[in-house]
């Protein structure tokens, strides 16, 4: 339980800091200390002694409802397809494929499923597996599904590589899939909650959402709230509350704010600011879980004085990834070494070398290289989190080994827009996987013919992070088998080429954290975080 | 020229400046201004800004952007009087540098707007018939979108940037000067000493810049001032918005929105910069005010002025 005590000594450090506040001294001591002991926290479950395995409930009892704040609204117009509700977080709606929290496939609604041709893939169904209504889900219902969401969404096929009518029953529990071309990592790209399994009589002008979750959808307040009510017939653990409602609270400091008024038992995903305070109140207690994604500033390759790469491994010696997640980060996440989670399998973080801090090391690069004072320009989208301080940070970096940046801060389509037309050097960024296929993070990045570097690819024959040549056919090798082993292979090697030649500047590995009331028990979230159950959620008072 | 004459020269004009202050200080009209409080008051927070953005690099020891990430979220100390942000930069310091950046925003854009406004006011004004006509019914169109709103949409269509922040304040604050430039026109040029002019032949452009504008500043002498305070509160909510100034510039409106996540744990981080803001207005506003009753051609004394 390493953790356990970097949390707390972390913990205490930040008290001091805020007495030091208090009592109106300069707090210089404070500030260095916490920086020391912020290293390496952030892992794992552990929460020290706010660890609600720990608690003593016998003077209590069983609450039989709860209420969860989510940052996202499920209730979308969007949605109606699905009767009405996003199927991410409520648990209403599941995927053929589950993913555990080691990012592996779990068979769900699907019990086995094997590749018997090149392009076809057979599923065999659970059985005896009830909708909301009452009825079985058998191979139609499946067949149902994939060909709403193909008509629904014009970017389906293209995503999961099937096209309509190209899904076949072979009895009442086997489905068969033909993909429109060799996709071994298919299993891994359906185990994504969009792709619900739902009965065809979802109906969303009646709120009717008919999925096979643990938890039915009770009524729907748009914009509002989702209440749901304990599935009876269930296939799996049937959930310990009889009610579980998602209140839409958008804005993350509203939803810190509602848990410690009590308003709600669990906020997820809250400001990174509030950490300190969370963690120093008895009654709250936070919950951190690895996610497959990553931040990193994407260096720009084919962009003069950026295609460099003296200039590139001089940015690199000259970012601190601990500082920033020490201060910034509020210790949210681990200090990134590569542009691949570790969670993931493929990731090369044990294998490759980290740049250090050194800023004597980056600035003798720096006159290595052909750079001139030139000004790097920073871009950041205003909705990433935090985005606008680490680009501050960066800047300041670069600073201290003279090189100029100035920092653009984009709404998110003008920067999609900027970033492919390779206007910036500098392109800070989090990208992760919402399915059990994480390949899609290396491909679209890295790959010549990735989404970001296809526009200029096309058009120029340069792109922003492609190495092109040999990293281009590792990354398809990597793409196109379906054996872990070679898969590993070839994408660490890519990556190992990627850090050599500076392509990005890691900055961490994200992670997800929630909020919840110290009354509350058994909250599981989910590496991918829309995967997070809650049927073990448990509310005593 | 002998230093002698020299010397004589630059006293006689000292001494005249000197007189002619002094009877500026003790005219009606200073007086009227003196007589209440607030309106010293407004002057002083209006000085006040004016001189921290003049002197701001020998007001505070620190660089605006200078981070320093060991010391973030410091609270008030004798060594940063109102704390460091979650960079660890310094407050005040960024305060006083972004008194530059809002007085010199406000100076522009009033600039600006004052002279389209002056430029449109007077021409519908004194050429009157269809050319006023449409003038002002363009005006009309403009003020009948809300202004911030306007200017975010234009703000936003440009990009963020402090440039484009001016010009979209000065597309929306032209308006409200082209009015009151026009309907103080309409009465001045009935006057008889225009007619005159008029009758003597001078030429048009001579009447307007002769009689008709140094007649028709003042309430518009008074609606800038208090515009200043305006612009001031729009740039800063445009850039709260995310559609101003970039970082690290230390404008005041970015402050505020990059601080707002340290709201219950760190106060000084946005209550510094909220209470420049409201300084500034109010200073601008009390002046303005001030201004105003000085000014104000409905004054009785003015009124007289005018032949009205």
């Amino acid at each position: 339980m390493t953790y356990d005590t970097s949390n707390k000594a972390r913990r205490t450090v930040l008290k001091t800091v805020g007495a030091a506040g208090l009592v109106g001294m300069a707090g210089c001591l404070g500030g260095d200390d916490s920086n020391e002991s912020g290293n390496g926290n952030g892992n794992g479950n552990g929460n020290g002694d706010d660890n609600p395995e720990d608690r003593d409930r016998s003077e209590q009892e069983r609450v039989p409802h709860a209420t969860i704040a989510i940052n996202d609204d499920p209730t979308r117009d969007d949605w109606n397809h699905y009767g009405g509700v996003i199927p991410y977080w409520t648990n209403i709606l599941e995927p053929l494929v589950w993913v555990s929290n080691e990012m592996e496939l779990v068979p769900w609604l699907a019990s086995d499923w094997e590749q018997t041709g090149e392009l076809t893939w057979e599923f065999s169904l659970r059985e005896g597996v009830q909708f909301h209504n009452g009825e079985e889900v058998t191979a139609d219902e499946v067949i149902f599904s994939f060909e709403t969401i193909l008509d629904e969404w014009v970017w389906a096929p293209g995503w999961l590589h099937i096209e309509s009518g190209n899904i076949v029953a072979l009895d009442e529990y086997t489905v068969e899939f033909t993909t429109t071309d060799p996709f071994p990592t298919f299993p891994g790209t359906i185990a994504h909650n969009l792709v619900a399994i739902q009965h065809p009589d979802r109906d969303h002008t009646e709120d009717r959402v008919i999925g096979t979750g643990p938890f039915q959808l009770e009524e729907i307040e748009q914009h509002q709230e989702v209440r749901t009510s304990a599935f009876e017939d269930y296939w799996n653990d049937e959930p310990i509350l009889e009610e579980l409602t998602f209140r839409v609270i958008e804005d993350p400091n509203t939803r810190t704010l509602s848990l410690e008024n009590r308003e709600i038992d669990v906020a997820l995903a809250p400001p990174r600011s509030r950490i300190a305070s969370i963690e120093s109140d008895d009654s709250l207690y936070l919950d951190r879980q690895n996610r497959p994604g990553a931040g990193y500033a994407g260096i720009n390759i084919h962009k003069s004085p950026t295609d460099d790469v003296a200039l590139r491994q001089a940015l690199n010696h000259a970012i601190s990834q601990e500082t920033t997640v020490d201060t910034i980060l509020e210790g949210v996440g681990d200090p990134g070494r590569g542009p691949i989670s570790p969670i993931i399998y493929w990731s090369a973080h044990d294998e490759i070398t980290d740049y250090e801090k050194d800023d004597d090391r980056a600035a003798d690069l720096v006159s290595e290289s052909d750079y001139d004072g030139e000004s790097l320009e920073i871009l950041v989208a205003n909705d990433l989190v935090d985005g606008r301080e680490m680009a501050q940070v960066i800047q300041g970096s670069l600073d201290g080994i003279g090189v100029n940046s100035d920092i653009q801060v984009l709404e998110r389509s003008a920067f999609s827009e900027a970033e492919r037309d390779g206007e910036a050097h500098l392109i800070l960024q989090e990208r992760g996987s919402n399915s059990g296929d994480a390949d899609y993070i290396i491909y679209e990045g890295f790959h010549s013919e990735g989404d970001l570097n296809q526009r200029l690819y096309e058009e120029e024959g340069t792109g922003l992070h492609n190495l092109g040549g040999e990293v281009d056919d590792l990354i398809e090798q990597g793409f196109q088998t379906g054996d872990e082993d070679e898969k590993a292979t070839a994408y660490k090697e890519a990556q190992q080429h990627i850090v050599d030649q500076a392509v990005t500047i890691p900055l961490y590995y994200s992670e997800f954290i929630a909020a919840a009331h110290e009354n509350i028990d058994g909250a599981e979230l989910g590496a991918i975080p829309q995967f997070s159950r809650w049927t073990d959620l448990e509310h005593w008072e | 020229m002998t230093d002698a004459d020299d010397t004589t020269v630059a006293s006689t004009s000292k001494s005249t400046k000197r007189t002619r202050l002094r009877s500026l200080y003790h005219s009606r009209k200073a007086r009227q201004f003196r007589a209440n409080s607030l309106n010293i008051v407004g002057l002083v927070i209006v000085l006040a800004i004016i001189a921290s953005a003049l002197f701001a690099p020998f007001l505070t020891p620190y660089d605006p952007t200078e981070q320093n990430l060991e010391n973030r979220l410091e609270s008030p100390s004798l060594e940063h009087p109102m704390g460091t942000d979650q960079l660890g930069r310094d407050i005040l310091t960024r305060l006083v540098y972004g008194a530059q950046i809002s007085l010199r925003i406000g100076v522009i854009v009033v600039a600006i707007s004052l002279g389209i406004g002056t430029v449109v006011g007077v021409t519908a004004g004194y050429a009157g018939g269809y050319v006023d006509e449409a003038l002002m019914r363009f005006v009309d169109i403009l003020l009948a979108f809300p202004g911030l709103l306007l200017a975010l949409v234009i703000a936003g269509i440009l990009g963020p940037s402090l440039t484009n922040i001016m010009i979209a304040l000065a597309v929306v604050g032209w308006t409200r000067y082209a009015r009151v430039i026009r309907g103080s026109v309409l009465s001045v040029k009935e006057q008889e000493y225009i007619k005159a002019s008029q009758l003597m032949g001078v030429s048009r452009v001579r009447i307007i810049l002769r009689h008709i504008l140094p007649n028709v500043i003042g309430p518009v002498v008074v609606l800038a001032t208090i515009d200043m305070a305006g612009v001031i509160l729009g740039t800063a909510g445009l850039s709260f918005l995310g559609l101003g100034a970039q970082p690290p510039t230390p404008e005041w409106g970015t402050m505020i929105s990059e601080g707002r996540n340290y709201l219950q744990d760190a106060w000084w981080v946005v209550n510094f910069p909220g209470m420049a803001i409201m300084l500034a207005v109010l200073g601008f506003n009390l002046l303005g005010d001030g201004l105003r009753d000085v000014l104000d051609p409905r004054d009785t004394d003015a009124v007289q002025n005018k032949g009205l």
